[in-house]
């Protein structure tokens, strides 16, 4: 699995280096973050909940996956909000306590 | 160039802070508030181990009308007549207070208009456990106890009388050696993936289903320390589906999806209808998938074509909850399972004790065979269907333990927990952790991490029953895999790292050849098939009872060999053990 970095929106602050299990986050001399190894990459999503600049996106690898389609965790108190959009743009929303 | 030493006194340190670590903890603090204990985890206690994700269900709840000896039984059976009935029995019993439990520390589980649990299927009940590992990661740090997050364990500081005496590593983000001395330890490390080549070798090398960071460090240390071990060769091999490695539990168990071949016949039900069906045994029902694709009906599916979209979009929440990669799979792939039905496939082989029961040889304390030394949750043997509650049940049961043990036995809580000098087997570890290192820095050449990982994953695959082989076992290649992960201990010594990051992985192989030289002896060592599918012997292809109702265990002795120790099993709930329960 891996990881899209979207990098004009990452402000350093580390909060995805810290949280993630294995260790594979690092912070650059500019402040933006990096993943050592994209294989190495569990999908676990810690890092993507950690971020509230939304810089941060899983990516499937292609050998199994379709480019195009993307998943948003949005967290909030008590709540959770998914939204997942296909290739053409159509979104779901899916709301969940937490 | 000497790395600098922190040392740290506890009255308990827990080796690992995730599912069963953290109830540990907990257990400890709240019946001890002034109890010292130390947490070293080796990732961020917010989201290590297998809950970094989240969980939709717990699978092992007690729903009404059901007893502990009800899912003793129900345990046997599906453990194929061999457990530990004394672990399992003991940790039932405190099940249902340890989920209420945790409910209590913020833990949504969704529930029936009466109030009561919403069960999913017998042994479950749904939950929303997205926030789950945060939670309980928030409830140990109001209770006081000390988390050394990124800090890997290596080994047990062991006293004069062999004792447990506390636990070394070095920090991934200070590069400090770490020593923490106590009266009492806990391993709660978690079990271990990497020992064979992964399902996806490529891009998708760490996208197995198990936690690619639990690499088997608690077995490690035990094994060099000569703990005892017991049932590795009880291999979990899980049936997932296809590329994402999501769990099946949710479509068979919350949606009611059946397995299907590429000729829609549901071969469990036709073909296993005296050994449960669709309910049957967890390692048979891999057994039928992989029969179905060894004989050229596969592929296989979950069948879901009878969900409506109102069930689809259940279905979805469900699995966001605990494996949103699945979500996003189905966007990308254009997958409709209310239109087509989901292809399954098995993992590599994973060594653990919560879905089966590798692990520490306990006694119904939690007590390992190291005086002192108390294990919980997937590092723990001989009680398989363990699962998250399971591993919480478990964790209270070593908190307990451990305390009561240092109460008795060691003087009670309070300062300077050991006496003696340990500053030989401190300099010694110093050396052996950091060498790979030290290596690197004096600029030497050597092997990487990843080269050993896959080099010793290769070896599993090829020679003892890996995925490319249908999972199965024979005396001749065994033999092989033995000769070969034995030549790879001589190769340790030209591991090199070039910074922690590294270093972690280097220790990490490390340990993994430790697990899998002992799970190596375990298969070799019993000639029979006990569990088919995930240990298949072709050449003893019929479970023996007459030779083999027993446990197969090990330790190491102190010239590095494995030496096999049989121990029988005993049956305390009455009733049949073999017929579906
Ligand atoms: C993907 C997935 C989904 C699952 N879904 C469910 C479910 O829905 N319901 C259910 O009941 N069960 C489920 N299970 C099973 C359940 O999650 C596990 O059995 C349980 O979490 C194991 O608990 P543990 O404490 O033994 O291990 P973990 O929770 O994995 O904790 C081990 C900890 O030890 C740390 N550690 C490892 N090595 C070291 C070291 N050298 N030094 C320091 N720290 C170290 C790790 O970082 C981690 O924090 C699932 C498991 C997986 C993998
Ligand atoms: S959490 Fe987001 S903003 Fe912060 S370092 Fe990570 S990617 Fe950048
Ligand atoms: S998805 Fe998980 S494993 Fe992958 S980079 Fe993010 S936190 Fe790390």
């Amino acid at each position: 699995m891996g990881l899209w970095i979207e990098e004009s929106k990452c402000f350093g602050c580390g909060s995805c280096v810290q949280v993630c299990p294995g260790d594979l986050l690092y912070l650059t001399a500019p402040k933006k973050v990096a993943i050592r190894e994209q294989r190495e990459c569990w999908d676990c999503m810690a890092c993507v909940k950690s971020c509230a600049h939304g810089a941060l996106l899983t990516k499937l690898p292609y050998t199994i996956a379709d480019y195009g389609a993307t998943i948003r965790p949005f967290l909030g108190e008590g709540w959770i909000k998914w939204v997942c959009r296909d290739q053409e743009g159509r979104e779901e929303e899916f709301l969940l306590p937490r | 160039m000497q790395p600098e030493r922190k040392n740290i006194c506890a009255d308990v340190v827990i080796v690992g802070g995730g599912t069963a670590g953290c109830l540990a903890a907990i257990t400890i603090k709240e019946l001890e508030p002034m109890a010292q204990v130390v947490i070293v985890e080796k990732a961020h206690i917010n989201r290590s181990g297998c809950l970094a994700a989240g969980m939709n269900a717990i699978n092992a709840y007690l729903n009404p009308g059901e007893t502990p000896e009800s899912f003793t039984r129900y345990v046997r059976y599906d453990a194929m007549g061999l457990l530990r009935e004394d672990l399992v029995l003991s940790a039932a019993r405190r099940l249902n207070d340890v989920v209420r439990k945790v409910e209590e520390l913020g833990l949504p589980i969704q529930k029936n208009a009466d109030g009561t649990y919403t069960p999913r299927g017998r042994w479950n009940i749904k939950i929303n456990g997205e926030n789950l590992k945060p939670l309980l990661a928030r409830a140990v740090q109001e209770r006081g106890a000390q988390v050394l997050n990124r800090v890997v364990a290596t080994n047990y500081l062991l006293d004069r009388e062999g004792r447990a005496a506390g636990v070394m590593g070095f920090g991934v983000r200070d590069g400090c050696f770490y020593s923490i001395k106590a009266k009492a330890v806990i391993c709660a490390t978690g079990g271990a993936a990497g020992i064979y080549h992964p399902h996806h070798p490529v891009d998708g090398h760490h996208k197995t289903w198990y936690s690619p960071f639990n690499t088997g460090a608690g077995y490690a240390m035990g094994i060099r320390a000569s703990a005892e071990m017991t049932s590795f060769e009880m291999r979990f091999i899980a049936l997932r589906t296809k590329d994402v490695i999501c769990p099946t539990g949710t479509l068979a168990l919350g949606f009611k999806a059946p397995q299907v071949n590429s000729l829609a016949r549901r071969y469990m039900t036709t073909d296993f209808t005296h050994q449960g069906g669709e309910g049957a045994p967890t390692c048979l029902r891999l057994y039928g998938y992989l029969r179905e694709i060894k004989e050229g009906r596969g592929p296989c599916y979950m069948d879901t074509r009878h969900l409506t979209p109102e069930r689809v979009r259940e279905l979805k929440e469900s699995y966001l909850d605990m494996y949103p990669g699945i979500v996003l799979y189905w966007a990308a792939n254009k997958i409709d399972p209310g239109k087509e039905p989901i292809e399954l496939s098995g993992t590599e082989p994973y060594v653990m004790g919560g879905h089966c029961q590798a692990g520490y040889w306990i006694d119904r304390k939690r007590q390992t065979t190291i005086e002192g030394l108390y294990a919980c949750g997937d590092v723990a043997g001989g009680y398989p269907f363990k699962f998250v509650s399971g591993c919480w049940a478990e964790g209270t049961i070593a908190g307990e333990s451990a305390l009561e043990y240092i109460k008795e036995e060691r003087g009670g809580l309070g300062p300077s927990p050991v006496g003696e000098d340990l500053s030989l087997q401190l300099d010694r570890e110093v050396e052996r952790v950091f060498s790979p290192w030290f290596r690197q820095v004096r600029g030497e050449s050597g092997v990487k991490p990843w080269e050993m990982e896959e080099r010793i994953q290769t070896i599993m695959d090829d020679y003892a029953g890996g995925i490319s082989s249908y999972y199965e076992l024979s005396e001749n290649r065994l033999v092989i895999a033995q000769e070969k992960l034995d030549r790879l201990v001589a190769q340790v010594k030209y591991l090199v790292a070039a910074d922690f990051h590294e270093l972690m992985k280097a220790h990490e192989v490390i340990d993994r050849l430790a697990v899998a030289r002992v799970l190596v002896a375990h298969l070799r060592h019993r000639k029979e098939t006990r569990w088919p599918g995930f240990q298949s012997r072709i050449d003893y292809p019929e479970r023996d009872d007459l030779h083999w109702l027993k446990f197969v265990n090990s330790r190491m002795n102190q010239e590095g060999r494995i030496e096999i120790i049989e121990r029988p099993y005993e049956q305390l709930v009455s009733g049949e053990r073999y017929l579906p329960r």
